[in-house]
């Protein structure tokens, strides 16, 4: 699965932030995840786990903030959590809805020492 | 000591997904995403496709699998540029895997460039390759219920492409609550049903390629 991937960078980024801090011990990344999107949490915590085995970084901890999916009504303005996949507003039924939430997919701290 | 990071976990793949669209752009390109699960007909629809433009715009492939160039091998029997990408495991194709396959593009003498990308309904959905357009194919023998299920492919494509409508009489997938499903989580998808056994509706998604190619809008 991809998460392999996105661990791999999520670690690139993470190495890059740290030399720029001239910091050598990480404690915690802190992630960002949008409920809109195809990325297994447990999976990428296991996927860390492994290729930080056996090299400064083992024993990372990971922490997820999971954003909710939420949309917007182009029509009548109306936000509100899009439950179901309904991408529907739940005001006036209309479809033009923008999603201003649950997308997210980022690196929002890391701690170091 | 904590320290703000906020950097895009994809941004090393946008940015090279940002570079490959503007190579496109360069050359005058259409560039298509194809996505289903695995033995949905993309490779199908692909030959289908060639057969029926080959005379009218020059058209290019890359195919994306785990392993074998059993794919790259059935396009290039139809005589147009083709190149295989293994990905060795990963389950989908990203913006680096693209670039390295256009070395071996004329990327000036196409008008249409199609990715094939790994069979799987999920995973490909989240990374750009620098394409104009994602194009999924959902055959009716995967069940109806898959809309909801796979939420994010039906989201980011721009096509839906209801395959395998000749079988039908067989199954009890109802292509009615795949179209509702399908637009109440994206209202802007176009779906075309059709057969790529029987040709059934194709002419309409030939059509939809021809209108978007470059060379064909404008002139
Ligand atoms: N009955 C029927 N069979 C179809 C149709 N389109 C494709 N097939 C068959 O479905 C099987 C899989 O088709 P492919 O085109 O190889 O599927 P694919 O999506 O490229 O598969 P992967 O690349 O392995 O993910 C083949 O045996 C095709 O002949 C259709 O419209 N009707
Ligand atoms: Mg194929
Ligand atoms: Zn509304």
């Amino acid at each position: 699965m991809h998460e392999m991937g996105i661990a791999l960078n999520i670690l690139d980024i993470v190495k890059q932030e740290m030399d720029s801090y001239g910091a050598e011990k990480l404690i915690s990344i802190c992630l960002v995840v949008g409920e809109f999107t195809a990325i297994a949490h447990h999976s990428l915590t296991f996927c860390l786990e492994i290729i930080t085995k056996d090299t400064p970084f083992e024993g990372v901890r990971l922490e997820i903030e999971q954003i909710p999916l939420i949309g917007r009504c182009i029509n009548c303005k109306n936000e509100f959590a899009i439950e179901g996949n309904r991408f529907i507003c739940t005001k006036c039924s209309s479809k033009a809805i923008e999603t201003i939430s649950g997308r997210e997919l980022f690196i929002k701290e890391i701690e170091i020492d | 000591m904590k320290i703000p990071v906020i950097r895009n976990i994809l941004e090393a793949n946008d940015q090279l997904a940002a570079e490959n669209k503007s190579l496109f752009k360069q050359n005058n390109l259409l560039v298509l995403n194809l996505m289903s699960s695995p033995g949905a007909g993309k490779t199908t629809l692909l030959e289908r496709t060639i057969d029926a433009l080959k005379d009218k715009i020059r058209i290019g492939v890359i195919e994306g699998d785990i392993q074998t160039t059993f794919d790259a091998e059935r396009i290039a029997k139809k005589g147009v540029a083709t190149v295989q990408i293994n990905t060795d495991g990963a389950c989908h194709l990203d913006g680096k895997m693209i670039r390295y396959a256009l070395k071996e593009f004329d990327l000036s003498s196409l008008d249409l460039l199609v990715v094939e990308n790994v069979g799987n309904l999920v995973c490909p959905a989240e990374f750009e390759v620098g394409e104009d357009y994602k194009i999924m194919i959902l055959s009716v023998t995967e069940g109806d219920d898959k809309p909801p299920k796979y939420p994010l492919m039906f989201s980011k494509s721009s096509v839906l492409l209801i395959n395998k409508i000749d079988l039908l009489p067989y199954i009890d997938a109802s292509v009615e609550k795949i179209r509702r499903a399908s637009v109440e989580i994206n209202p802007n998808l176009e779906i075309f049903e059709v057969s790529c056994r029987t040709q059934t509706g194709l002419d309409s998604w030939f059509n939809w390629i021809l209108q978007r190619v470059p060379k064909y809008k404008t002139g």
